[in-house]
């Protein structure tokens, strides 16, 4: 029989203003279990905190109800108090008569009615609240980081730099991401190798970090702190062991095919590095392309290699590893030049998007840093740069601003002006967003020092004619258009999320947005944390991001996994699942349905021998949402806290207080 | 699917004595005259020498792939095309293993409905003498030494008339024979009470299920009725009492709708076994209804697509909601 | 019902309302917070999810007298637990027709999404629903009268 006590909270005038309290505590001491039932001014104060307790020890207690303000406030506080008494925590529960009664109704006899039968519902729940026991579970202390850009790579150094492993895993042949594929980073004009390199060699010679490159992430199994990964490492086709990084085999490769990291403007090998600075400075075949593979001719790789590097037999390896914590820094791929045929991208050999411009401005890049028209080789004089292209677009399904183009933009306009001072820049624009540190006045500086021309105006249609591109557009600030004759006309593409973003997401059991940028926690207060505990948001894969952001917030995620490694046990939630096996039918919906798959078939050794299928919880997983409980048709699932008993007490005590 | 055709009983019976004897089956469903006129009951083999009583005749109307809940191991069955979809859909439940199964087809020129016929000719059943198929269209019978012809709509099972499936949609062999269906299949249409005011909808189902006994013929014949303990039994906490008052006999129906959604496949069994004669098959055709429009789903049809409540998407319909 | 019938009080509606604690029960706090006024009739039961709420409760309710149902949780594609919502979509909209096909008018029990930032929204639904259940009357449908406490 349950020994249950009312308090009641005055909360100055808050309630005691609209509800009679002290008529609502003599009321509800009628209730069955009832033993004390009191009233006080501030429950939530030390006094009346202490009389909560006094009263625990005095009645022997073993039920509490507060009736005041809203759980989302004060459930902790007041599981607290009654914990500090030695009774469970989770035989508290509150009833809300502030905000969603007495500063809610003006009726005083309304309010006062309803805040019985607020309270008398939450009697009804209490009464059939177990004591739940959070579960400990322990850590592994080692971080997966997925994707070896920017972002990645400052993740990987923070968290190792507190003492933790971390694997980190990229599935390009080497790290560095998209800030190598850049010539020179806004605003400072540093270039982007310089500052870059330095990290990916500390990241190298970190003896914390392992880099596996060329790998891919297969599967995620588990739950924060004990996550199972399998890591497919492609076959490079060389030993990384024995490879010196001479270079020998690049030079000899006979094959040339379009290079990725150049977006189609160079060629490479079939054996290949994908830039210099490649960290790991080992090559891979491709074999879709290696005449070896192909053909079975060739080979030349092999006869040249000092250090019989080559294994054209090596294979796929499956690694399997436990991490307690994963970061998601899988980036972001930009949207095709082509979507706008009227700006004949992909038609025009002349029509480039930023980041191949960027390319070709690079020195390190397939034209050695001279800008030269894709079409004939010459170098432009006119340059035409558009921004928004693919952004803000509704009628894509895009309606997003891509953040860094007019920054880049800008950057483009000043780095053709120093290439060529006298080189004719425009830019179309429909806003400038140069929010950052700095971001201002270097737009101003390209637009006041370099000369670079800035048309406030949509593009409306590229044509070509005798070798130059017509460009015709909009200048809405003198109200006119304007044709111009340009020699290359670049394309700020949308920044979008990767085209298998929805499949990590689902494969981590994350949530992503209709854009499919990865959800975060809060999009104010938690940008870097996500719903699914032990997985952490860092750089572009979460939304449009510059570098200093992307270094942000992977410092940021990274603060959180040493969070998590600092504690020394995970504290579950006890709110979750239970699944009693006798009643289940083995119909699996609880399976399917659970966001978080919580919910695992096992095989169990009954004490007879015999060997039987049942379903099981994972309480580490399981969020406690309750979706099982209501798709269990037979019942076999509850929900500890929120029981059908407790929901079912709830409705009939308000059936019943006519 | 195997192209093996069985053609006639005995080929079955002699097909069906060798599987278990090579212990490919340990139990077999099938059909045997009844004790009652017009009426076949179902065969539960569990040796060969059981399969002697397997008969086939015009009143095949147990579903039996409901017995699957109760007989594991490895069972073979007979299925007409409705029954196959019950099949299908135990399979989507988890509840049978394909693999488990030796599922063999038999045409189906429609089942009779004898209450439906002894209705129209204003006697019981008792009195029909017999009921034979006529070799053009439709039934003859025998009543008080007269002949009465009675067209398939008058003679067959109400579901037979709006049979979209009459070949099984799963099987290992087929029985010979013609897997068309008896006539041009018509869903019943609108459902007349669907037009009626609130009112008049409200007292049409109060006088129905003020009938309703709480027997739970209806789920205890369901094959999508599975669950070890029903919903109606749980006491903690208890959701209706077990005495049948129009209350609560309302929420158990509406609840077991709610359970067996995307997986009744309207085999009709429910409203045949109902000794008070609810059309509990109007709710189940709504329920259909429903789904079909909703959720472009139909249960027992497809074993990839998933159950309508296990998935989502993010374009459901969402106008009924503030 | 005999306490208010012995005041001579007119009938008032009432309404049980499932809450989403992530979303609409925090909406409903704010709704408080910024002082908003709506009718008294509603009584708020706290879920973490809309995905809990399993339409047994919603006939429960109705049976044991209740006049109204609101069930309210997170803006699909918010859900705290990614796709609670999306679920408990399904199987309301199929429950909702099921009550009319039977004959009780769908406004009886009625569904929204209510973000923890909509205090307003909360309060305007509150109004809308009450208002439509006071309209609807006394429900006298599931609470047959043999077990009514009088």
């Amino acid at each position: 029989m349950a020994r249950i006590g009312v308090f009641v909270c005055h909360c100055g005038t808050n309630i005691a203003g609209t509800v009679d309290v002290k008529y609502v505590a003599e009321e509800v001491a009628k209730e069955k279990g009832v033993l004390i039932s009191r009233d006080y001014k501030y429950m939530c104060s030390a006094p009346g905190q202490n009389i909560i307790k006094d009263y625990i020890r005095l009645y022997k207690l073993d039920r509490v109800v507060v009736a005041s303000c809203s759980p989302l406030l004060h459930e902790r506080t007041f599981q607290n108090t009654v914990k500090e008494e030695g009774l469970n925590p989770y035989l508290m529960e509150m009833a809300n008569i502030r905000e969603q009664c007495s500063w809610v109704h003006k009726d005083r006899v309304e309010a006062t009615q309803k805040a019985i039968e607020l309270i008398k519902m939450a009697i009804a729940k209490v009464r059939m609240n177990e004591p739940l026991y959070p579960k400990r579970l322990s850590i592994k202390r080692q971080a997966l980081v997925i994707g070896g850009g920017i972002s990645g790579i400052q993740a990987a150094l923070d968290i190792a730099m507190v003492g933790h492993p971390v694997i980190l895993v990229e599935r390009s042949p080497s790290i560095g991401g998209r800030m190598a594929q850049f010539d020179k980073t806004f605003p400072t004009l540093d270039c982007a190798a310089c500052i870059l390199t330095p990290k990916m060699v500390d990241v190298r010679s970190h003896p914390l970090i392992r880099i596996l490159t060329y790998a891919e992430v297969e599967s995620v199994q588990g739950y924060v702190g004990n996550f199972e990964v399998k890591i497919r490492q492609k076959a490079r086709s060389v030993d990384m062991s024995k490879c010196t990084g001479c270079g020998e085999c690049l030079q000899k490769c006979p094959v040339r095919v379009e290079s990725e990291f150049d977006l189609g403007l160079g060629k490479r090998g079939a054996i290949y590095i994908p830039f210099p600075q490649a960290v790991p400075n080992v090559p891979v075949i491709d074999r879709e392309h290696c005449r070896y593979f192909t053909q079975g001719k060739c080979k030349v790789c092999q006869r040249v290699c000092p250090g019989e590097a080559i294994d054209y037999e090596q294979e796929d390896q499956i690694i399997t590893e436990k991490v307690g914590a994963i970061v998601v820094a899988t980036g972001f791929d930009l949207s095709e030049p082509t979507e706008y045929s009227e700006y004949g991208g992909g038609r025009y050999k002349d029509v480039i998007s930023g980041l191949q411009f960027e390319r070709m401005i690079n020195a390190a890049g397939p034209t050695e840093g001279h800008l030269k028209r894709p079409s004939d080789g010459r170098e432009p004089k006119t340059i035409v740069f558009i921004q928004c292209v693919g952004s803000r677009d509704e009628s894509l399904g895009r309606p997003y601003c891509s953040k860094m183009c007019c920054m880049y933009t800008a950057k483009h306009a000043i780095l053709t002006k120093e290439h060529n001072p006298d080189a004719q820049v425009y830019v179309f624009y429909i806003d400038i967003r140069a929010a950052g540190k700095n971001y201002e006045e270097f737009v101003r500086r390209a637009i006041e020092q370099y000369g670079a021309v800035y048309l406030r105006g949509r593009v409306s249609r590229i044509l070509e004619k005798d070798g130059k591109l017509i460009v015709r557009g909009a200048d809405t600030l003198v109200h006119g258009q304007v044709e111009i004759e340009a020699d290359m006309v670049v394309l700020a593409t949308a920044l979008v999320a990767r085209k298998d973003a929805v499949h990590l997401a689902q494969m981590l059991g994350i949530p992503y947005d209709q854009n499919h940028f990865f959800t975060e926690l809060h999009p104010k207060l938690a940008p870097v944390e996500n719903v699914t505990s032990g997985i952490y948001l860092t750089g572009a894969c979460q939304a449009p991001k510059d570098i200093p952001d992307s270094v942000a917030s992977a410092s940021g995620a990274s603060v959180k996994v040493c969070a998590l490694f600092a504690t020394e046990e995970l504290i579950a939630d006890p709110i979750t699942a239970q699944l009693n096996p006798a009643l289940c039918s083995l119909c699996k919906v609880c399976q399917e349905i659970c966001p978080f798959g919580a919910i695992k078939e096992e095989e169990v050794t009954k004490p007879d021998g015999q060997v039987v299928k049942q379903m099981r919880v994972i309480e580490g997983v399981c969020h406690g949402c309750g979706l099982c409980v209501s798709s269990c048709r037979p019942g076999a699932l509850t929900l500890q806290g929120f029981t059908d008993q407790q929901i079912v007490a709830e409705i009939n005590t308000l059936a019943s207080s006519f | 699917m195997a192209n093996q055709v069985i053609e006639n009983l005995s080929d079955l019976i002699s097909l069906l004595t060798e599987l278990f004897r090579n212990g490919r089956l340990t139990s077999f469903l099938g059909y045997q005259k009844g004790t009652v006129k017009f009426k076949s009951s179902p065969l539960i083999a569990s040796r060969a020498e059981d399969l002697a009583a397997l008969n086939l005749d015009d009143f095949l109307h147990y579903n039996l792939t409901f017995y699957l809940k109760e007989i594991k191991g490895k069972v073979g069955l007979l299925v007409k095309g409705c029954d196959s979809r019950s099949l299908i859909s135990l399979i989507k439940e988890g509840q049978v293993q394909k693999e488990d199964l030796y599922i063999i087809g038999i045409p189906c020129p429609g089942q009779i409905d004898v209450k439906k016929i002894a209705f129209s000719m204003g006697c019981d059943p008792e009195d029909l003498e017999d009921i034979t198929r006529s070799e053009e269209d439709g039934v003859i019978v025998r009543f008080r030494q007269q002949v009465q012809r009675l067209t398939k709509e008058q003679a067959l099972l109400d579901k037979c008339l709006a049979c979209f499936y009459p070949q099984p949609l799963l099987y290992d062999v087929l029985l010979q024979g013609d897997y068309l269906p008896p006539v041009p299949p018509k869903l019943r249409g609108e459902d007349e009470t669907a037009r009626k005011s609130a009112a008049e909808k409200w007292a049409y189902w109060s006088a129905q299920f003020a009938r309703c006994l709480r027997c739970y013929a209806c789920r205890n014949i369901c094959p999508a009725c599975f669950c070890p303990r029903c919903v109606v039994e749980e006491n903690m906490p208890e959701w209706i009492s077990p005495v049948p008052t129009l209350g609560d006999n309302f929420v158990f129906h509406l609840m077991r709708l709610m359970h067996v959604a995307g997986t009744c496949t309207s085999c009709g069994e429910c409203e045949r076994v109902c000794p008070v004669e609810i059309p509990l098959m109007k709710l189940n055709e709504k329920m259909a209804a429903d789904l079909k429009e909703l959720f472009a789903f139909e249960p027992g049809v497809d074993l990839e697509k998933p159950l309508p409540f296990r998935t989502y998407r993010q374009e459901d319909p969402n106008e009924f909601i503030k | 019902m005999t306490e208010n019938a012995q005041k001579g009080k007119t009938w008032e509606p009432r309404v049980l309302a499932f809450l989403c604690r992530w979303c609409s029960y925090a909406g409903a706090d704010l709704t408080g917070s910024s002082r908003l006024n709506y009718p008294a009739n509603v009584r708020i039961l706290r879920v973490p999810c809309s995905g809990r709420v399993d339409p047994l409760f919603i006939l429960k309710a109705l049976r044991s007298g209740l006049d109204g149902v609101l069930v309210s949780g997170c803006h699909p594609g918010d859900c705290h637990y990614t796709a609670g919502n999306y679920h408990a979509r399904r199987k309301f909209i199929i429950l909702s027709r099921l009550l009319e096909y039977v004959g009780l008018d769908p406004r009886r029990v009625q569904f929204s999404w209510v973000s923890a930032a909509e205090g307003d929204k909360f309060a305007q639904v509150v109004r809308e629903v009450v208002a439509d259940v006071k309209e609807l009357g006394p429900n006298e449908l599931f609470r047959i009268p043999e077990f009514a406490p009088e």
